[in-house]
């Protein structure tokens, strides 16, 4: 689960006070959500990493004024979605990722010697990559966004998406719909797949 | 400040380059959600050292990629941005060199006067310089996250100011 308002404002509060381990407590709570948002945007690993510190320098720079501090999640989310909207303008285009492994060429991965469990699972987990790599665009951002550990709240993958609150629940409902016949049409049968 | 104190990781961008990424984290069981990097969750937290202390934010308040129309600056090559405000802030103008690794910064100090200016950058040491009688100052740095702390030389002397870091 990711914080409570009480708990987010309670760690906002400490931060801006100097205390390092509720910023701390901070990061691990949304650091997950800022990095889904950069992979939303497709952006180069350097700048993916570039937007997720630029976004936790600003809310240093806006740690004391706040106005909803209980609702820092959302801030964030925010704050990390201009930032990769200023990269994107500033590439002029959005750049397609430079760092996807491509599986089937991935040396390593195919000269690692595995045990078969472990090399089943492994054959799972590209299939069931392949069928979320083939959801629409948009699935697959809102999809990113739920899957996290910790979950975000409704409002904060709102402000990371740029979807209306109401409409998470039923897309979210969808997507989840056309992953299952996309697992099930790959005929991938496995427990993960099973508790989406 | 050193530069190890404000979270950064040196030549983290250069990194990529190298072929194989070596921050490319397998995909957690039950979906693909990438997990963090732990440079980029360590930088997080290293940030910490960086936040402002005793000095005024300016914070970004105007971006020609974001918020101006590109067709007023002549150049289109050169960004405007403003820290702050008339009161209180710097215009700022950057160019990027050819090779898109070093950046010209040309600041004017608002309202213009003397100071002292600490350029701080992800890819680079801790700088001062000073600006002319006018508040003007031109500097080369590599591209990447940049702040500045701006120091009015006049008595009394005057709290800081810390403009929004920014990636240029």
């Amino acid at each position: 689960m990711s914080l409570s308002p009480e708990d987010a404002a309670k760690f906002v509060a400490e931060a801006a006070g100097g205390d390092r381990a509720a910023w701390e407590k901070l990061v691990d709570a949304y650091g997950g959500l800022i990095w889904a948002i950069t992979r939303n945007h497709r952006l180069r690993h350097g700048d993916a990493a570039d937007v997720s510190q630029t976004t936790w320098l600003r809310l240093l720079e806006n740690i004391d004024r706040l106005t909803d501090p209980g609702r820092v999640g959302a801030w964030l989310a925010t704050t990390a979605r201009r930032e990769c909207l200023r990269l994107a303008a500033r590439h002029k285009r959005t750049v397609l990722v430079a760092d996807e492994v491509e599986l089937d060429t991935d040396p390593l991965r195919a000269h690692t010697p595995e045990l078969d469990d472990a090399l089943l699972l492994a054959e799972r987990d590209e299939a069931l990559r392949g069928a979320f790599e083939s959801l629409p665009p948009r699935c697959r951002e809102l999809l990113r966004l739920i899957l996290l550990d910790p979950a975000p709240s409704y409002e904060e993958i709102s402000a990371a998406v740029g979807m209306p609150i109401g409409s998470i629940g039923p897309t979210r409902g969808r997507c989840l719909d056309k992953l299952r016949i996309l697992v099930k049409t790959s005929g991938i049968e496995s427990a993960s797949a099973r508790s989406l | 400040m050193s530069q190890e104190g404000l979270g950064f990781e040196q030549g983290s961008e250069g990194s990529e380059t190298g072929g194989r990424n070596p921050w490319r984290t397998p995909e957690v069981e039950g979906g693909s959600v990438e997990s963090v990097p732990d440079s980029v969750r360590e930088a997080a937290r290293r940030a910490f050292d960086a936040r402002p202390r005793d000095a005024l934010v300016a914070d970004l308040t105007f971006d020609s990629l974001l918020d101006g129309d590109r067709r007023a600056t002549a150049d289109p090559d050169q960004r405007t941005l403003r820290f702050g405000d008339s009161d209180a802030g710097a215009d700022v103008t950057v160019t990027t060199a050819a090779d898109g690794e070093r950046v010209t910064v040309c600041v004017q100090v608002l309202p213009p006067q003397a100071c002292k200016v600490e350029i701080r950058s992800s890819q680079a040491p801790t700088t001062t310089a000073s600006t002319d009688e006018t508040g003007l100052l031109e500097y080369t740095l590599p591209a990447g996250l940049m702040s500045m702390v701006i120091r009015p030389v006049r008595a009394p002397e005057p709290r800081p100011l810390h403009t929004a870091w920014v990636r240029v």
